[in-house]
């Protein structure tokens, strides 16, 4: 078990009220209140991984092969844990059941990982349709500025909004490259640091894929604007 | 009132076709030059003009898209951490 493991294994522990040398006085039997601390807690991410299915079927932007992979996890996460569930119910020694507290966290990072994989690839996802709407609105609209400019207009504002637009949408597809599918080949494990610097790597760019398709879109409107005017 | 005789429902009668044969003839004319006018008829002047329409439903659709996209990144900043 790793240091950092240990720590936050330490942690859990000592949130459930369940440290041996802390226990209290009251209590009659610690390998039960160990177990009953630990089946409470595997129910919690349970029922996340629950709202995390309803998630991935509502989405309505995710990609078939996202919405399979995620799926995938959520379900093999939810087996796992179910089958932890008996383990600990099955323990008789408090250091298998805080095996099991350990593995409950390193082996599914159901709170850092998979709810993180769940709800940004969702965003990314989103993020790719509005990515491919704005270049198709961009493509449409220098089309009409072009018919404009062929009929004599003076066209040289629509022109730069059109440029500025592009690079906010080419900015976008570089923020948005590769995200969601490194976020995805993110596994569980005790390196708690390594996964929560991914996840936030993943979500500063989806962040920057945001405002660059805001801009777009005002840019857009701009273009807009000089055609209706 | 008097009674009208033969010569005036005659006269009258006269009247009203004269009104209405050249108001019949005025729109069977524009009928025809509705028809000639018509793309049917091959006549129609077509002018392209800058059509901002697609556009507009295209810059409407990323707005709804880019909806969705600030609910699914507020939803995924919302969510707790918990002890993992």
């Amino acid at each position: 078990m790793g240091i950092s493991t240990r720590i936050c294994l330490a942690s859990v522990l000592a949130a459930l009220g369940v440290v041996a040398t802390a226990a209290p006085a009251s209590a009659a039997d610690p390998l039960s209140d160990l177990k009953a601390a630990v089946t409470a807690r595997i129910d919690l991410r349970l029922a996340a991984l629950e709202k995390d299915l309803v998630t991935i079927n509502a989405a309505i932007h995710l990609t078939d092969e996202h919405r399979s992979q995620l799926s995938t996890v959520v379900e093999n996460a939810t087996a796992g844990l179910g089958e932890l569930t008996t383990s600990v119910a099955d323990r008789t020694t408090l250091a298998e059941v805080r095996e099991d507290a350990a593995s409950m966290i390193n082996d599914f990072r159901v709170f850092l990982l998979v709810g993180p994989q769940v709800r940004l690839t969702v965003a990314g996802d989103a993020e790719q349709a509005a990515l491919d709407k704005a270049q198709e609105a961009h493509d449409t609209l220098a089309t009409r500025v072009a018919e404009k400019k062929a009929g004599g207009a003076d066209t040289t504002a629509a022109e730069t909004d059109l440029a500025e637009m592009q690079t906010a949408i080419d900015g976008a597809r570089a923020d948005l490259a590769g995200q969601v599918e490194a976020l995805l080949a993110v596994v569980p494990g005790p390196d708690r640091v390594g996964i929560q610097n991914s996840v936030a790597t993943v979500r500063l760019s989806l962040g920057s894929a945001r405002v660059d398709l805001r801009t777009a879109a005002a840019e857009g409107r701009s273009v807009l604007a000089f055609l209706q005017g | 009132m008097r009674p009208m005789t033969v010569t005036t429902k005659v006269a009258a009668l006269v009247a009203v076709l004269a009104l209405a044969v050249p108001v019949a003839g005025c729109g069977r004319r524009a009928a025809d030059r509705d028809r000639t006018d018509s793309p049917a008829g091959h006549q129609e002047t077509t002018v392209t003009t800058a059509d901002p329409r697609a556009a507009e439903d295209a810059l409407d659709e990323l707005d709804a898209l880019l909806g969705d996209v600030e609910s699914a990144l507020t939803e995924a900043d919302a969510a707790p951490a918990d002890e993992d």
